[in-house]
C-alpha cells in the first residue's frame, strides 16, 4: 500500500520557477526514503507539498489513501497529526523545558493531561532524553535539541515522519546518532523520508533513494547511493 | 476534550496578556477613555433633554375673559379649543374657584385678604389655561384664539414664551452631541488601531509557537482562539474599570446637579432605570470594537 503517492505533480512560482516538473513517485508505507538533491531542486517545495503547506498547480497527491491534492483548510491540522516533520533548526521553544517542549504538541491538539502525562515519557524514551525532561533548550547540544525536535513529531504517533535536512546543523557523530534514531524509528513500522544533502550519511543508508533534479525525479534506486 | 482546550486557549490569552503588561495597560486605557467619553456624553445628553422637559412643562396659555362674560361662553370656547389637535390639556378656572385659589394662596396675608373683602364682590374672572402638545404649537394655538369670535370676549391672554430659552438648550446639547460623537469616533478609531497593534505585537511575541502549533497539526481554531480572547480581556477590564469611573464622577456631580437644576435632573434614578441596557450594549460594543480589531489582526499577520 502507497503511504505516499504522487502523480504527474507541478508547481510553479511565480516569475516561470517550475519548482516541481512532473513528478511522479509512490512511496510504500514502512519505508526508509533519502530525498537528496542540490539547492533549488525542489526537496523543500516537495515537503511543503506533503505537509499541505503549499499546493500543487497540476496532479494529485495522496496521503495514506487521503486525497489532498485540493485539501480543505480545516482539514490541514489532521493531515499534519499525521506527519511529524523535523527542520534543521529544530524549531524548539526556548522558554520551554524538553517535557514542555514535547507536551506542547499534545496539548495545542487537545489531548486530555493525563495522556499527555503518559505519552510524553514513553516518546523521551524512544530518544533516550528521560534524563535532560527538565533542561532547557538552551542547555542542551545540537543533537540533544534534534532529538527532541524528534521527540516532538513523534509524540502524535505519525504514520509519516519526514525530516528536512535534519542533520545540517550537526557534526558527523552526531548526525549518524539522529540517523540511528531514524532508523530505529523506522523499525517499529513509520514511514521515514529524509531530506539531506550529507552524501555521506545517504551512502551510509543503503536503502532507497531518490534525487531531484531541477523539479525532476533524476534517479530513483532502492539501496543506492547518492550521486549525481 | 473542548474544555482542555478552552482551558488552553484561555491560558494562552491571560499569557499574552501578561507577556505585554504595558501594552495591555495602555491599550486598556484607551478604551476606558472611550467607554467614559460615551458616559459623559450620555450624561450632558439626559441632563440636557431633563432641562427642556422641565422648562415644557412651565410653558402654558392663560386666556382671562372678561368680566361680564357668561361662563357658558367659556366653556364653549374651552370645548372649541380643545378640538384642537395641538392641544393636549384645557382647564377651566371658574371666578369662584379663581378666588378660592387666590385666597389659599395668601392665606397667611391678612392685607390682602382684608382687601378682597373690602372689594365686595369676587373681582376674579373666568380663565383658561392651555397646554399644547409640542413647544412650537403654542403660537398655532394663539392664532387660533386671535381669529376667532372668541376674543371679542377675552380681556387678557397671558403667554410667557419660553421657547428661546429652550432653543438655546436645544442648541448647546446639539453642540455638546457633535463634538462629543467627534470625541467618541476619536477615540474609537485609535481604540481599533490599538487593539489591532497590540494584537500583531502579541503575535509577534508568539510567532515561534504559532509556526510549532501548525506544525503539529494545531487547528486554526486554537491558533487564533487566544487573540480574540485576549481582545475580549481588554473589553471586559476596560469595561469594569470604566463603570468604577462612571460611579466616580456621577457619585461626585449627582449633590451639584440635584441642588443647581432643583432636583429635576437625576442622573442616578436615570442609571438606575437605563443602566442595565446602556452598560450592556456598551459592552457587547466594545467587546465587538476588540474583536474586529483582532480579527483584522489575525487576518493580517497570522496565516494559518
Amino acid at each position: 500500500m502507497s503511504m505516499i503517492h504522487l502523480e504527474n505533480i507541478s508547481k510553479l512560482y511565480s516569475g516561470d520557477v517550475m519548482a516541481l516538473d512532473d513528478i511522479t513517485l509512490d512511496i510504500e508505507s514502512g519505508e526508509f526514503v533519502s530525498l537528496v538533491g542540490m539547492s533549488g531542486a525542489g526537496k523543500t517545495t516537495l515537503v511543503k507539498i506533503l505537509i499541505a503547506a503549499e499546493r500543487v498547480d497540476k496532479g494529485k497527491v495522496v496521503i495514506s489513501d487521503w486525497d489532498i491534492t485540493k485539501i480543505h483548510r480545516s482539514d490541514i491540522p489532521f493531515l499534519r497529526r499525521q506527519i511529524g516533520v523535523v527542520f534543521q533548526d529544530y524549531k524548539l521553544l526556548e522558554k520551554k523545558t524538553v517535557y514542555e517542549n514535547i507536551a506542547f504538541a499534545l496539548q495545542v491538539c487537545g489531548s486530555a493531561p493525563s495522556l499527555i502525562k503518559k505519552l510524553v515519557p514513553d516518546t523521551l524514551h524512544i530518544v533516550n532524553l528521560n534524563d535532560k525532561k527538565n533542561n532547557y533548550p538552551n542547555e542542551l547540544s545540537g543533537g540533544e535539541k534534534q532529538r527532541v525536535a524528534i521527540a516532538r513529531a513523534l509524540v502524535h504517533a505519525p504514520k509519516i515522519l519526514i525530516a528536512d535536512e535534519p542533520t545540517g546543523n550537526l557534526d558527523m557523530i552526531n548526525s549518524q546518532e539522529i540517523l540511528d534514531l531514524f532508523l530505529n524509528i523506522n523499525k517499529i513500522g513509520i514511514t521515514v523520508l529524509l531530506v539531506t544533502h550529507n552524501k555521506d550519511l545517504v551512502d551510509s543508508i543503503k536503502k532507497r533513494v531518490i534525487v531531484l533534479e531541477n523539479g525532476k525525479v533524476y534517479s530513483d534506486k532502492t539501496k543506492s547511493k547518492y550521486s549525481l | 476534550m473542548f474544555l482542555f482546550t478552552l482551558y488552553r486557549i484561555l491560558k494562552f490569552a491571560i499569557q499574552g496578556f501578561w507577556r505585554n503588561f504595558w501594552l495591555s495597560v495602555v491599550t486598556i486605557s484607551v478604551i476606558v477613555l472611550a467607554l467614559v467619553s460615551i458616559n459623559f456624553l450620555l450624561i450632558l445628553n439626559v441632563s440636557a433633554n431633563s432641562a427642556v422637559e422641565y422648562v415644557q412643562d412651565k410653558i402654558d396659555i392663560s386666556i382671562y375673559f372678561k368680566n361680564d362674560v357668561d361662563e357658558s361662553i367659556i366653556i364653549e370656547a374651552k370645548n372649541r379649543i380643545e378640538t384642537l389637535s395641538q392641544v393636549e390639556k384645557i382647564d377651566y378656572i371658574s371666578k369662584d374657584r379663581a378666588i378660592d385659589d387666590f385666597r389659599q394662596k395668601h392665606k397667611n396675608d391678612r392685607f390682602i385678604l382684608e382687601a378682597l373683602e373690602a372689594a365686595g364682590e369676587n373681582p376674579l374672572v373666568g380663565s383658561l389655561k392651555i397646554k399644547s402638545r409640542n413647544i412650537d404649537d403654542y403660537q398655532m394655538i394663539m392664532y387660533f384664539i386671535n381669529s376667532s369670535k372668541y376674543d371679542q370676549y377675552i380681556y387678557d391672554k397671558n403667554f410667557d414664551d419660553h421657547k428661546s430659552f429652550i432653543n438655546q438648550i436645544h442648541n448647546i446639547s446639539k453642540i455638546i452631541n457633535t463634538v462629543g460623537i467627534i470625541v467618541v469616533l476619536i477615540f474609537v478609531i485609535i481604540s481599533i488601531l490599538i487593539v489591532f497593534n497590540t494584537i500583531r505585537l502579541t503575535i509577534y511575541a508568539h510567532k515561534d509557537e504559532i509556526a510549532v502549533m501548525k506544525y503539529v497539526g494545531a487547528s486554526n481554531f486554537f491558533i487564533t482562539s487566544p487573540y480574540f480572547f485576549e481582545g475580549i480581556l481588554y473589553s471586559i477590564i476596560s469595561f469594569v474599570i470604566s463603570i468604577f469611573i462612571f460611579y466616580f464622577l456621577i457619585n461626585s456631580i449627582q449633590p451639584i446637579t440635584i441642588k443647581y437644576f432643583q432636583g429635576m435632573i437625576d442622573i442616578k434614578a436615570f442609571i438606575s432605570d437605563n443602566g442595565l441596557y446602556i452598560f450592556g450594549s456598551e459592552f457587547i460594543g466594545t467587546a465587538l470594537l476588540t474583536v474586529f480589531a483582532s480579527a483584522i489582526a489575525i487576518r493580517r499577520y497570522l496565516r494559518v
